[in-house]
């Protein structure tokens, strides 16, 4: 008989398999931990934390993205800042040597003042054995006349003067010569022979490239909108002619205006015999880079009466920093001696003496008539304005006293200086040579009037 | 309902579907690793099922694959069932032993569904979502198994 399906799901059932599980126990313990677990996960302390492991896991990735965002940022900031062109700041990959040039270095101080329309910023300029640093800085107290300025052992020494300089907009605001006054020290640091020290300015179609020698500076040059032009250093100052500078605005040339006082002359005496003290009164040239000291005479003075302390001429009382000298032979009594004596003043001005004749009361110069045109070491502007209106003198000075010429020249177109004394033999005697130079009356930056007034007091022969 | 309740409620029968399946030897590591991945494969297990019924489906399921890959480890020269106690028709234990050896000489497919139907109390519904095939399958393994046990049972001497 055929076992039905009820029978055989009874049989089956009936008659199951005994297990005896030997681990159910263990699995038991195991289900009550993780449920225990799974509790104090819906506890609200085990809500708490599993919301701030969660909570901390999300503040640990977005901190990591925000310190990789701030990371990538600043390195951008710093590629930017230090490899941004134009404006020829830096050049150095590490950042902190902007110009090196074997024996002195530039170097990034950090500081940099922000002003409305320029930017100025300090640099070191450090030469290499360290023993020699200054801080060199864009100045634009006046946006006419910023400048480059050296700052050595706590004194300022202007480096750049009148630079070419835009305003935020791009417009050229000032365009002149550059003046770098060195202090001996840092050039003499310099021992490898053509070496040469790069000036960065502001202005980043404008660089200064000035080559070293053993001795001091030699030759410089300054380049601007990618020209180069020969630049003349001369007592401490550097100049270079602008006149082929094709910027379309007009220029402004500046010349400095760094006088000085005569310091050894504290009084002058009359014409009765009555000594005056000379006030000591400063002028500003207005441009915050310099200033003039002069000494003033007594307002009861009257410039003719002045006489002059020594036996000739008369004093000046206002003298040129920067003016070169040329040391004249004297020639005996009655010979002529013939030659050729440059003397630069410190704008560049020249003449020329080509003949020294003595009498016995006088000497002579004979200056020839000059073409200073040619003279590339003055702006056309400048050189212009100096032949027309501005007169000019060439002094002799005499142990620590000045003595004016008995003639002066205001044209360039040659002349005669004499000076001329009772007491020229006297003089002469013992000396080698005399000491001639020129200076300016009456120019742009001319003192006040009572100086021009005694350059005009000569002394009769 | 708790893990607990989950290893509590099934774990005999999950042990004796391994048993079945597999032989004593091997049943209760399988067993253990069934509610290890039950754990493992479940986020938040417990609370997803929430009858005891759908958890105890859901736990077959997991039991059928155990098993699957556990036949596929192994290699055809194991022996199966070699710890199943000699059938003995003069007693219970010899008759269950008749049955569970009647049952390891049906094909897996059929031997999961009748262990399922007739051991674990599921529907013809519940195996074929435990085994992923229609209920017209399971029908049909079905009767195809108690063909064959009602064939080996009566050759035994039952009736």
């Amino acid at each position: 008989m055929r076992m039905s399906n009820r029978r055989l799901q009874k049989t089956m059932q009936e008659h199951p398999v005994t297990v005896q599980p030997k681990k159910k126990e263990e699995m038991l313990a195991l289900a009550r931990t993780y449920d225990e677990r799974e509790k104090n996960e819906h506890t609200e302390d085990g809500l708490q934390m599993k919301y701030m492991r969660t909570h901390k896991i999300r503040t640990l990735v977005l901190a990591a993205v925000i310190l990789s965002l701030m990371a990538v940022a600043v390195t951008a900031g710093i590629v930017n800042y230090y490899y941004r062109t134009p404006g020829g700041k830096i050049v150095d990959q590490s950042g902190a040597v902007i110009v090196d040039t074997g024996d002195i270095s530039l170097k990034m101080t950090g500081e940099k003042i922000k002003k409305d329309n320029y930017t100025i910023e300090e640099v070191d300029w450090v030469s290499k054995d360290g023993n020699t640093t200054f801080t060199v800085w864009m100045s634009a107290d006046s946006p006419e006349m910023p400048g480059l300025y050296a700052r050595y052992n706590g004194t300022d020494y202007p480096l750049t003067k009148s630079f070419i300089t835009r305003d935020k907009d791009g417009n050229p605001l000032a365009v002149g010569y550059t003046a770098v006054n060195f202090p001996e020290p840092q050039i003499q640091s310099s021992e490898k022979p053509q070496n040469h020290l790069w000036l960065l300015s502001e202005d980043p179609f404008v660089s200064v490239r000035i080559n070293f020698e053993p001795e001091g500076v030699e030759t410089a040059s300054v380049t601007v909108n990618d020209i180069t032009f020969s630049a003349y250093i001369y007592n401490g100052h550097l100049y270079y002619n602008m006149e082929d500078h094709t910027i379309e605005n007009n220029p402004i040339m500046e010349i400095s205006t760094d006088y000085r006082m005569h310091t050894s002359i504290e009084s002058v005496t009359d014409a009765d015999g009555n000594e005056h003290e000379l006030e000591r009164i400063s002028y500003s040239s207005g441009e915050g880079v310099s200033m003039d000291s002069f000494k003033k005479l007594p307002e009861n003075v009257t410039p003719a009466s002045v006489t002059p302390l020594s036996a000739n001429g008369c004093y000046y009382l206002r003298q040129i920093e920067g003016v070169t000298y040329c040391d004249l032979p004297i020639p005996e009594v009655g010979e002529t001696l013939t030659g050729e004596w440059v003397i630069f003043d410190y704008a560049g001005i020249r003449r020329t003496i080509t003949e020294i004749t003595r009498d016995k009361y006088s000497i002579t110069y004979y200056s020839p008539e000059e073409d200073h045109t040619y003279s590339r070491y003055l702006p056309k502007e400048l050189f212009s304005e100096l032949v027309y209106s501005v007169s000019y003198h060439v002094f002799f000075e005499l142990e620590d006293s000045v003595q004016q010429t008995g003639a002066h020249n205001t044209r360039p177109e040659g002349g005669m200086y004499r000076i001329a004394s009772k007491e020229m033999n006297e003089f002469c005697e013992g000396r080698d040579s005399i000491r001639v130079g020129i200076r300016h009356i009456n120019t742009s930056y001319s003192a006040p009037e009572v100086f021009a007034d005694l350059t005009l007091t000569f002394p009769e022969n | 309902m708790t893990f607990e309740d989950a290893v509590s409620r099934n774990y005999d029968d999950v042990l004796r579907y391994f048993t079945y399946r597999t032989g004593r030897n091997d049943a209760e590591d399988l067993t253990q690793e069934t509610f290890f991945r039950f754990l493992r494969y479940s986020s938040d297990p417990v609370n997803r099922f929430r009858t005891p019924q759908k958890c105890r489906a859901y736990l077959f399921a997991i039991a059928s694959n155990v098993c699957r890959d556990y036949y596929a480890r192994r290699t055809e020269t194991d022996e199966l069932h070699e710890d199943l106690p000699v059938p003995d028709p003069t007693d219970e234990y010899g008759l269950s032993a008749v049955i569970a050896d009647a049952l390891s000489s049906l094909p897996d497919v059929q031997q999961e569904a009748a262990v399922l139907y007739y051991y674990s109390g599921f529907k013809v519904r519940e195996i074929a979502a435990i085994q992923n095939v229609s209920v017209t399958a399971v029908k049909s393994r079905l009767k195809m198994a108690r063909d064959s046990l009602r064939k080996i049972l009566e050759k035994e001497g039952f009736s």
